[in-house]
């Protein structure tokens, strides 16, 4: 095929000639850095230099037609499709959060908070998942949205309402939090309140979505790929060249992980570090037993501190320390309660501190063999939970709508998670990395020779962020004296590896490409389904193709307006969102696409009850488990936990139930008809090489680009 | 979503009744009696084509689940074993097995396009036969 030979080419001189572009950016700001522009106004370009490319690739490729602006004309090549895929796929959470998580947990976290290489596994295990039953069929099938298939497929609109429905519910609740995210970024970018920071992102997006619909969404992701994986590898080949010598990082961590354990045995043996930790314990042991007295511990800690107040101006001390003093009586809470809830937070903070820290790569930590076990399993449901999530997001699956023919959404899921691969290959990396430099140069210095970064994130969120304090008094940091909060690992990366302002600004745009590529591809999932799916396939039948255009863009209008307002109220936190939207994803989308494309007999009644029943079953479980969700609807009693199985991986339930109504009421009631047999019948038969799109002849389609 | 199909597919060569019956098994092996029709050919054909996609679906997949269940359930006697440096529990869960996830893309892309290329040309070499199965997009 001659036409997508040169399409193809010509994109790659484009994106090549872009790179070059980014290069150039980089470096020119680097300099003016060196001959002193100020760091907000390095922030400032980044915010404004990229949101501005977004909205220009936006606005070049404006268009109205259909095809266009739900599958990109269905030409996008292989490669640039997995390119967008990537970006469509790998959201703030993966570029911000993911490699904290695994610097946290290390291998797979614990039986309570499982998690390290748990994301690595299951969120590129999905994409096998993706390639085997589901991206070569749904291009075969060949319409425009995800609902599209399971209407046709199970004949009517029951399951198409029903599919359009659990798409919005689960891209919406994702959708959330990436703004969020983005509202996040930009104020850590510009110091630019969290509201008009979110807007702000919001609004490249809002350009470039709503003037060119999925054409203008893909190009746009294929940059915003380019710039989060630069932002990304760059700090941690730094990192690499520092302590190896070696600039790829992925193949010689291995040597520092080594380091990294043994640094870690000795920090667990040394004196000084058992100390503090004794410190921290005795701390919790006294809020635990200040707790257990009450009320009498309330009135006792008053009347010590008023003493001490005392004492202090009867002595004459500094004024500082009478204003401290002053400061802590008035911060003292007014009641028994106040005190209780005070004590149990000290006491939570400083109960994990009293135990050596996890090490790297201990493989499932527990007291006794049940802990372990329990640790065991729960790595495993959240793989299998994120997998079948993955294979379920209507915003990764309609992507494979938008290539030239069946063969080219096989290669584009493969370069898809080749893409996806070059990140997380990394994020293992640059956790230990990052965690062999906080433990081989920041544990051990001396309180006064602290580098100036500590205090920049010191200060940030009234030390929430990080905090390191002299606990034992020995003026020198011990490991169980720095408190650092794991989503600050990949931000603040740049800055431990000793780097200048640039690439901290870099990172933030690449923290802020990957939210706002992810916000893209749901936001026209979202306005896809109410526009094509409940608009014109239920409502008007006969509604003109512009006219379909224009009530998708407006809807897209409305849905970003309101995620902004729901995330603007901060309900919830980013991985609650996130582990709620693929449970629900994985188990409504997930059996009844593959009964539908792999077993004839399945019926519509089943896929109608099966999806309900899968989705209902994992949300249910949520809603009694889930802090957040339990907030939502007010449940109140104990926590009870199914076969030990922490929430974030409900969909582990929600799945097979789903696939057990679908089989059972399927065999109750009677088969599909001829049409939907016909329809699958299509979908599995090989394609032929398919001629390129009528209306687009080669020559003026190369001009277009 | 119209089908305008010249081409019989398997289902319809198959009789009305036996779809009713089961018409999850009518793509494997029903109606000996019209495979000496052009279209019954294309039709078993097809079918040849479809059990051998469900066939390396399943033992593609069936890599995939061992891969991640052994990691799982042996994590910690793979941890053991130094693999450059790693402990090759933790490579595998970092690396090695994104690795292999490649790999069995790769392979499915390569196996379904050789499938596929093999009932157009089996379609297209015989004499008197429809060209190929036409495909509404």
């Amino acid at each position: 095929m001659p036409w997508r030979r040169t399409l193809s080419r010509r994109l790659t001189a484009i994106y090549a000639w872009y790179t070059l572009g980014l290069v150039v950016f980089i470096v020119g700001l680097g300099l003016l850095e060196r001959a002193g522009l100020p760091r907000i106004w390095i922030g400032y370009a980044f915010l404004l230099g990229t949101i501005g490319l977004y909205a220009f690739i936006g606005i070049i490729s404006r268009t109205a037609d259909v095809g266009e602006y739900y599958v990109a004309g269905r030409r996008v090549p292989a490669v640039f499709n997995g390119m967008a895929t990537a970006a469509d796929w790998m959201s703030a959470a993966t570029f911000i959060a993911m490699a904290g998580s695994l610097y946290a947990q290390g291998f797979g976290g614990t039986a309570s908070a499982p998690g390290g290489l748990a994301y690595i596994i299951g969120w590129t295990g999905g994409y096998c998942l993706v390639a085997l039953l589901l991206a070569p069929y749904l291009r075969k099938f060949g319409e425009y949205t995800i609902p599209d298939f399971l209407g046709a497929r199970y004949e009517g609109h029951m399951v198409r309402l029903l599919a359009a429905a659990a798409a919005i519910l689960c891209s919406f609740t994702y959708l959330v939090a990436q703004i969020f995210g983005v509202g996040l970024i930009t104020t850590q970018l510009t110091g630019v309140p969290f509201q008009l920071g979110m807007f702000l992102g919001l609004g490249g997006v809002l350009v470039c979505s709503f003037l060119g619909g999925m054409k203008a969404v893909t190009w746009t992701q294929v940059s915003q790929y380019i710039i989060l994986i630069i932002a990304y590898l760059m700090p941690v080949v730094w990192l690499s060249v520092k302590h190896t010598g070696v600039p790829v990082p992925q193949v010689v961590y291995g040597q520092v992980l080594e380091k990294l354990s043994a640094r870690e045995a000795v920090l667990e043996r040394d004196p000084r570090e058992i100390e503090v930790r004794a410190l921290w314990q005795k701390r919790a042991d006294e809020a635990a037993s200040r707790i257990a007295r009450l009320p009498e511990s309330y009135e006792l800690e008053r009347a010590r501190l008023q003493s001490r107040r005392e004492e202090l101006r009867a002595a004459d001390a500094p004024i500082a320390q009478i204003q401290a003093a002053d400061r802590a009586l008035k911060n003292f809470p007014k009641d028994a309660e106040g005190a209780r809830a005070l004590w149990a937070h000290e006491a939570a903070l400083a109960t994990p501190k009293a135990a050596p820290p996890l090490r790297q790569a201990e493989v499932f930590p527990g007291r006794d063999e049940e802990t372990r076990k329990d640790a065991r399993n729960n790595f495993l449901a959240l793989i299998f939970c994120l997998m079948i999530g993955t294979a379920g997001l209507p915003h990764i699956l309609m992507r494979y709508y938008t290539t030239p023919s069946v063969r080219e959404a096989r290669a584009s899921v493969f370069w898809s998670l080749f893409f996806i691969v070059l990140l997380y290959c990394t994020a293992p990396a640059l956790a230990v990395l990052v965690k062999f430099d906080l433990y081989s140069n920041l544990v051990g210095i001396e309180y006064a020779r602290l580098p100036a970064w500590v205090a920049q994130w010191a200060r940030i969120d009234g030390g929430g962020l990080l905090s390191i304090v002299d606990i034992n008094r020995d003026g020198i940091v011990q490991l169980a004296e720095i408190s650092i909060n794991p989503d600050i690992i990949v931000l603040a990366t740049p800055e431990i590896a000793g780097l200048p302002y640039i690439v901290s600004g870099l990172v933030a745009a690449g923290g802020l490409a990957a939210a706002l590529s992810t916000a893209d591809g749901l936001l026209l999932t979202i306005a896809n389904a109410l526009s094509h799916d409940f608009y014109y396939r239920v409502m008007h039948p006969e509604a003109s193709p512009e006219r379909r255009v224009t009530i998708s863009k407006i809807l897209l209008m409305i849905v970003a307006l309101t995620a902004a307002y729901v995330a603007s109220r901060k309900i919830a936190d980013i991985l609650d969102l996130v582990s709620t939207a693929f449970s629900l994803a994985g188990s409504a989308f997930f059996p009844a696409l593959v009964l539908g494309i792999f077993w004839k007999r399945a019926n519509k009644w089943g896929a109608a009850l099966g999806m309900v029943a899968g989705a209902g079953v994992s949300f249910y479980y949520m809603a009694i488990t889930q802090p957040w969700l339990r907030g939502v609807f007010g449940v109140t009693r104990p926590v009870q936990l199914w076969w030990d199985i922490q929430p974030i991986s409900a969909g582990v339930f929600g799945v097979p139930v789903g696939f057990v109504v679908i089989v059972i009421v399927s065999l109750l009631t009677a088969p599909p008809g001829a049409a939907a047999l016909a329809l699958v019948d299509r979908i599995r038969a090989p394609e032929d090489e398919p001629p390129p799109p009528p209306d687009y002849a080669p020559a003026r389609n190369i001009q277009r680009w | 979503m119209s089908t305008p199909a010249p081409v019989p597919t398997p289902a319809d060569s198959a009789a009305p009744a036996a779809r009713g019956a089961d018409a999850a098994s009518t793509a494997q092996g029903t109606s000996a009696a019209s495979s000496s029709t052009p279209a019954a050919d294309l039709a078993s054909l097809l079918r040849r084509h479809w059990r051998k996609t469900r066939l390396l679906t399943a033992a593609l997949l069936l890599v995939w689940l061992a891969l991640i269940l052994g990691l799982g359930l042996f994590a910690r006697e793979l941890a053991r074993i130094s693999f450059f440096g790693w402990p090759l529990s933790f490579y595998m869960g970092a690396q090695g097995a994104l690795i292999i996830f490649l790999l069995i893309i790769g392979c499915h892309c390569v196996a379904m396009n050789r499938l596929d290329r093999g009932v157009q040309q089996a379609s297209q070499g015989k004499p008197g036969q429809p060209a190929k199965p036409a495909e509404p997009r």
